[in-house]
C-alpha cells in the first residue's frame, strides 16, 4: 500500500511535468497546423489609416515585381472598422465595435487567409456582393451566440450571418493598435464577409486598402518584401508590408508559447522536484527501517551485495510502479491540460499528441530517484558493524539529532507540548525533505495565483486610472479625422442621453530610443477636457502649447529614460486629404503616468499642428446623463452614421482580465494535483511516522494518553513541518513570481509593467495547503492509533 | 498493609484467537493485591505474565471474569473510563523503558507527573528524579544516558504520576547485576515509602526473593500464590 502510495506521489510529479512539458509543443503544432490550415498569408499590404487605393492596383504593383513569379496568389482586401449590433431574444441588443473583413472569394472563401466555419457554414464564391457573412467564433463563443443570425453594421446595414468561424489574423483576437494582449472578443466583433459586400457597407466605390500575398515554396520573402516596399513607395506612399510573424494573433501565439513554456517549466520542475524530495524521503525512511534485518544478515555472513537486493527490489518496485501510474497520469493530466489548452487557444486545427519524450525525462526522474533512495540507507547500513546493526533498545539510540537546540527552550505546558517541536528536530533530514517537498508544491501554488494576483492588480490599476473622474465615460471612435465643431462631432455631442462629451485625437505611433523601441497609442490632450485627464505621478505634466511626451512609468522603465530626457516619436502626418507619411521628432519626456500599458503616451493637444491635424479629433468622450444606461447610449451613439467604435472608458482593462480568465483552466488543474500531491506527501509521510513512533504512541496510550492527543500531537508536528514548508513555499514562490514578472514576461508581453503582487486570498490558499490540508494528515491514521495493539507494541524489540 | 484489596481479580480468562485456533493465555485467575504490597509475578515465557500484567493495567480486557480496582470493576468500563483509570491509577515501568528520545530526562519524568494530572509536575518530576539518583542528568537525552539511568529516568516517570499501582514488566531485564538491584531497591523503597502496590513481572527467580508475596504462573493458571517463605530478603543478598 505504501509503495503504491509513494509510487503515486511520483507519478503525480511525472504526469504533471509531461502535461506541463508538453504544452509548447502542442502549441506550436497546433498553431503551425492551424495557420497552414487556412493558407495564411506571407505578406500583407496595409495602407494607412484611413488611405484607400482602386481595386486591382496593388494586384498589379505585385504582378509589376521582379519577383512575382514568386508569388503564388495574391487577394485584396477591405477592412473598416464597424460598430456591431447584434439581437439578443430575451436580451437587450449586443452593441459592440468590430472589424468588417472583406474579402475576395473562392470556391472555398477567401482564397488567402480562409475563414474555418466552427459552426455554421463558410463564405463562398456565390456570397460575393450579398449580405452575407460570418462572425468570428471567438465572439460568439463568448456571448454564447447562436452559430447563425442577422447582425447590423454601422450605418445600419443588416447581414445574414450563416456560420461562426475562425482565421489566421484573428485566432487570437487583438484590437487595431490594442498591445500585444489577445482577449478582445469580449468587445471586438470581426465579420467576415466578400470584398464587394464590404465595399458596399462601406463607400460603395471600389477600392481596397490591404492585400494578402501567399509565396511559392523556396520563395526568398525578404526579396519579394523589400522589392514590394519599393514599388509601393512609389505608387501608393505611407503603405506597410508585413509578415506573417509580424502579425500579432502569429506574434502572440508563438511567442506565449514559448514564454509560457519557461514559466510552466519552472512549475513542472518545481512539482518534479518536489515529488523527488517527497519520495526519496519515504523510500529511504523505509528502507532505514529494514537496516536491522540487514545487519541480522551481516551477522549470518550473507554476502552485502545479496543482502541488498530486497530493499533495492522495495525502490524497483515504487520506480516501475510510479513510472506506470505516471504513464496513466501523464495521460490523464494531457487530457485536462488539452482541454485548459483549447479554451485558451481556440484553434480550427488542435494537435495535442502524447509527448513521449517528455514523459520520458520525468519518467527517467521516476525511475532513478526511488533507487538511488533505497540504495543509500542500504549503503549506510551495509557499511556498520553487524552488532550496532542488530543491536536493540536503549542501546540503539544513537542521536537526538538537533533537539538538543530546543532543550532550553521549554514551551509553557506539559511535556507532551514541548515533543511536536522536539520531534521535528529529532530528524532535521526528515523534517527538511519533508518540507521542501510541501514547500515546492506550496511554491507552485504561490507563483501561480500570485501572478494571477499581479495581473488583476496591474489591470485594476489601469482601470483606475483610465476610469478618472468619470467612470462612465464612453469613447466614440470615429471613421476617420474630422474636425471640432463638424456636423458629427457634433451629432455625437449632442446625442440624447449625452450629458457631456470632449473631442480627443488619438494616433497611432512608435516611442524609441537608441537602444529600444515599441508601438504606442498617442492621445493629443486639451488641458481643459473636463472628462478625463491623465495622472501624473512625475514631472511636470503636458503644459499648455509646449513640446513634449508624457509617457508611462513602464515605458521610461523600458526606454531608460526620466523626465527631462528626449525620445524620438514617430506619428503619422496628413499629406494628402487621405494619405499619411510618418514623421520623427526628438520629445522632451515632461513627466510620467502611472498606467501600467506602456503604449498610452499623451501629448498636449496644441501638438497636433506637427500630425497636421490641428482642430480634428477622431475620438469623442461622452459622459452619460444620470439616469441613462451605458447600452442605451451605446446603441445611440452607434446609430450615428460613421460612429466606428463605442465602448466603456476601460476596455483595454478588460482584455488583459479576459485573458487572465483563459489561464485560469491551466492554473487550476495544476494546483488542483498541487494539492492532491501535498496530502499525498503529509499522508506518507505521517503514515510512516506512525510506523516509527508507534512504541511512542503505545507508551503514552499505556500511560492514559488519549488516542486523540496522541494524534493531535501529530498534528502539531505537520503544522510546524507545514509552516517551514509553506514559509520556504512562499519565498520561493514569490522568488519565481519576480522572476517570471521581472524576466520572462517583459519578452511575452512587453505592453504592460506587471510589478508583482500576492493577494491576501492566495497567502491563504498556500496556508491552507501547506499547513491546514497536511495538518489534517493525521487524521487519516487516527484509526491506525485507535486500534493500536498496545500491549503487543510495547512489547516488540525494536 | 491494609485489609482493602486494591487490586481484585475472580475468574480471569484471556483467550486469543489465532486463526482457526483459540490461544489461552490466562484461566481461573483469582487473586488480589493489597495496597504497599512487593509481589512478583513468576514464570517462564508463555505463562501469561505480561497478560495478567495488561489486564492490570487496562491495556487488555477480559475474556471472562472481573477485575476490580479500588473496589471499582473495570472489567466491562467505557474506552474513556479506561483511559481515566490509567491516568490516574496505574503507572508502568518496561523492559525496553520506552522512554521518549525527543524529551530530557526531566521532561520524561515530567510526562509521567502531567498525565496523571499532578500539581507543580515539574517539581514533582525533579523531586523523584532526585529520589532515583539523577539530580545531575536532568537535561540529558535518553540516549545520552547508560541503560540504568534509563530505567531509572522511566522509574522516575512511573513514580511521577504518584499513582498507587505500579507495573513492571521484567525491569531488569536489559540491565546487569548491579544496575538490576539499584532499580529493585528503588522499587522496594515504594512499597513503604507511598503504599503503593507494586507488581513486577519477571522469570528471574532471585529476584522473587525480595518481594512480599510471590505468585507463579504455568500455561495461564496459577501454580502458587503465598507469601514469600522466607521473608523478603535484604536486596543485598541477591545474586544472578
Amino acid at each position: 500500500m505504501l509503495v503504491v502510495a509513494i509510487a503515486l506521489v511520483l507519478a503525480i510529479g511525472t504526469g504533471i511535468y509531461s502535461g506541463l512539458g508538453s504544452l509548447e509543443n502542442w502549441r506550436i503544432a497546433s498553431n503551425d497546423a492551424s495557420f497552414a490550415a487556412l493558407r495564411a498569408h506571407d505578406l500583407k499590404i496595409s495602407l494607412a489609416e484611413g488611405a484607400r487605393t482602386p481595386q486591382g492596383q496593388l494586384t498589379k504593383v505585385v504582378e509589376s515585381l521582379p519577383a512575382s513569379n514568386q508569388v503564388a496568389a495574391v487577394s485584396e482586401r477591405l477592412i473598416v472598422p464597424t460598430q456591431i449590433e447584434l439581437p439578443r431574444p430575451g436580451h437587450d441588443p449586443l452593441v459592440t465595435g468590430g472589424q468588417l473583413v472583406g474579402s475576395e472569394l473562392g470556391p472555398q472563401g477567401p482564397p488567402i487567409d480562409g475563414v474555418s466555419a466552427e459552426s455554421g457554414r463558410g463564405l463562398r464564391s456565390a456570397d460575393s456582393g450579398k449580405p452575407i457573412a460570418v462572425l468570428e467564433a471567438s465572439f460568439g463563443t463568448f456571448h454564447d451566440l447562436p452559430p447563425t443570425g442577422t447582425l447590423q453594421v454601422a450605418g445600419g446595414r443588416t447581414l445574414r450571418y450563416v456560420g461562426q468561424g475562425r482565421s489566421p489574423e484573428y485566432f487570437l483576437v487583438t484590437r487595431p493598435a490594442g498591445g500585444d494582449f489577445g482577449g478582445a472578443e469580449a468587445s471586438f466583433a470581426v465579420v467576415f464577409t466578400s470584398l464587394r459586400t464590404a465595399q458596399q457597407l462601406s463607400r460603395g466605390s471600389r477600392t481596397v486598402n490591404d492585400a494578402v500575398l501567399r509565396l511559392r515554396p523556396g520563395a526568398d520573402e525578404k526579396v519579394v518584401r523589400r522589392q514590394l516596399e519599393a514599388a509601393l513607395d512609389r505608387t501608393v506612399p505611407g503603405t506597410e508590408v508585413t509578415t506573417l510573424a509580424d502579425e500579432p494573433a502569429h506574434r502572440i501565439l508563438y511567442k506565449d508559447a514559448e514564454g509560457d513554456q519557461r514559466v510552466f517549466e519552472i512549475f513542472a520542475y518545481l512539482i518534479l522536484a518536489g515529488a523527488a524530495f517527497a519520495a526519496f524521503n519515504l523510500a529511504s525512511r523505509i528502507v532505514e527501517a529494514q537496516r536491522r534485518e540487514i545487519g541480522i544478515g551481516m551477522a549470518l555472513g550473507v554476502p552485502a551485495r545479496e543482502l541488498a537486493i530486497r530493499p533495492l527490489l522495495l525502490g524497483a518496485e515504487i520506480a516501475v510502479v510510479g513510472t506506470a501510474l505516471g504513464l496513466a497520469l501523464g495521460l490523464l493530466a494531457g487530457e485536462v491540460f488539452r482541454g485548459a489548452l483549447e479554451d485558451l487557444l481556440p484553434l480550427p486545427v488542435m494537435r495535442t499528441p502524447f509527448e513521449v519524450h517528455v514523459f520520458i525525462r520525468g519518467a527517467i526522474a521516476g525511475l532513478v530517484l526511488p533507487l538511488i533512495a533505497t540504495a543509500i540507507p542500504v549503503w549506510r547500513g551495509v557499511r556498520v558493524a553487524p552488532i550496532a546493526a542488530i543491536r536493540v533498545g536503549f542501546r540503539s539510540a544513537k542521536s537526538s539529532g538537533l533537539a538538543a537546540i530546543g532543550k532550553r527552550v521549554h514551551l509553557p505546558g506539559s511535556a507532551l507540548v514541548q515533543m511536536p517541536g522536539r520531534n521535528v528536530l529529532r530528524a532535521p533530514r526528515r523534517t527538511l525533505l519533508t518540507a521542501l517537498g510541501i514547500g515546492t508544491v506550496v511554491a507552485v501554488v504561490t507563483a501561480f495565483s500570485g501572478m494571477v494576483d499581479s495581473f488583476l492588480a496591474t489591470v485594476d490599476r489601469s482601470e483606475r486610472e483610465l476610469a478618472g473622474a468619470t467612470p462612465s465615460r464612453i469613447t466614440v471612435s470615429l471613421e476617420g479625422f474630422h474636425r471640432l465643431g463638424s456636423p458629427l462631432v457634433r451629432s455625437v455631442e449632442g446625442a440624447p442621453g449625452v450629458r457631456a462629451a470632449e473631442g480627443r485625437l488619438q494616433v497611432a505611433g512608435r516611442l524609441a530610443t537608441a537602444d529600444d523601441s515599441f508601438d504606442a497609442l498617442i492621445g493629443l490632450q486639451d488641458g481643459r477636457n473636463r472628462l478625463w485627464q491623465p495622472t501624473v505621478a512625475s514631472g511636470a505634466g503636458l503644459a499648455p502649447g509646449e513640446d513634449g511626451i508624457l509617457i508611462s512609468e513602464e515605458a521610461a522603465k523600458d526606454l531608460d529614460v526620466g523626465v527631462g530626457d528626449q525620445i524620438t516619436v514617430s506619428y503619422p502626418r496628413l499629406i494628402g486629404p487621405r494619405t499619411f507619411s510618418e514623421a520623427r521628432a526628438r520629445i522632451p519626456v515632461v513627466g510620467l503616468h502611472p498606467d501600467p500599458f506602456r503604449s498610452f503616451a499623451y501629448m498636449d493637444a496644441s501638438q497636433a499642428q506637427r500630425m497636421g491635424l490641428a482642430g480634428r479629433v477622431n475620438q469623442v468622450d461622452v459622459a452619460p446623463q444620470p439616469g441613462t444606461s451605458e447600452g442605451e447610449l451605446k446603441r445611440t451613439l452607434f446609430a450615428i452614421p460613421r460612429v466606428a467604435e463605442v465602448e466603456g472608458a476601460t476596455a483595454s482593462a478588460e482584455f488583459v482580465r479576459k485573458r487572465m480568465d483563459d489561464f485560469l483552466g491551466i492554473i487550476r488543474v495544476t494546483e488542483l494535483f498541487a494539492l492532491l500531491l501535498a496530502l499525498l506527501i503529509a499522508f506518507n509521510s505521517t503514515s510512516i511516522s506512525v510506523d516509527e513512533r508507534a512504541r511512542e504512541n503505545a507508551t503514552m496510550l499505556a500511560f492514559g494518553v488519549r488516542s486523540g492527543e496522541a494524534i493531535g500531537l501529530s498534528m502539531v508536528e505537520n503544522v510546524i513541518i507545514g509552516v517551514l514548508g509553506t514559509l520556504a513555499g512562499i519565498l520561493i514562490g514569490l522568488g519565481i513570481l519576480n522572476y517570471v514578472l521581472q524576466v520572462t514576461l517583459p519578452d511575452t508581453l512587453p505592453d504592460l509593467g506587471v510589478p508583482p503582487s500576492i493577494a491576501f486570498g492566495t497567502v491563504l490558499k498556500a496556508v491552507g495547503l501547506g499547513v491546514v490540508a497536511v495538518a489534517l494528515t493525521p487524521l487519516l491514521t487516527a484509526r491506525r492509533v485507535r486500534r493500536m495493539d498496545v500491549p503487543s507494541t510495547l512489547r516488540v524489540v525494536e | 498493609m491494609t485489609e482493602q484489596p486494591l487490586v481484585e481479580l475472580e475468574g480471569i480468562a484471556r483467550r486469543y484467537r489465532v486463526g482457526e485456533v483459540t490461544v489461552t493465555a490466562l484461566e481461573g485467575v483469582t487473586l488480589s493485591v493489597n495496597p504497599g504490597e512487593f509481589t512478583v509475578v513468576l514464570g517462564p515465557s508463555g505463562s501469561g505474565k505480561t497478560t495478567l500484567l495488561n489486564l492490570i493495567g487496562a491495556l487488555d480486557s477480559p475474556t471472562e471474569g472481573t477485575i476490580r480496582i479500588s473496589g471499582q470493576d473495570i472489567t466491562r468500563a467505557a474506552r474513556a473510563d479506561l483511559f481515566r483509570f490509567r491516568r490516574h491509577t496505574v503507572s508502568f515501568i518496561f523492559q525496553t523503558f520506552n522512554l521518549f528520545p525527543a524529551l530530557t530526562a526531566l521532561e520524561n519524568a515530567e510526562f509521567g507527573a502531567d498525565v496523571s494530572g499532578r500539581d507543580q509536575p515539574r517539581e514533582a518530576a525533579r523531586e523523584t528524579l532526585e529520589r532515583v539518583g539523577l539530580a545531575d542528568r536532568t537535561e540529558h537525552f535518553p540516549h545520552e544516558l547508560s541503560g540504568g539511568e534509563q530505567q531509572r529516568v522511566a522509574i522516575a516517570r512511573a513514580l511521577a504520576t504518584g499513582n498507587p499501582i505500579l507495573l513492571a514488566d521484567e525491569p531488569t531485564g536489559e540491565l546487569d547485576f548491579q544496575t538490576g538491584v539499584q532499580i529493585l531497591d528503588l522499587l522496594h523503597e515504594q512499597t513503604h515509602r507511598e503504599e503503593t502496590a507494586v507488581l513486577v513481572v519477571t522469570h528471574n527467580r532471585e529476584i522473587a526473593r525480595v518481594a512480599h508475596r510471590v505468585i507463579e504462573l504455568s500455561s495461564g493458571r496459577v501454580v502458587s500464590d503465598a507469601p514469600n517463605p522466607e521473608g523478603p530478603v535484604e536486596i543485598s543478598e541477591l545474586h544472578w
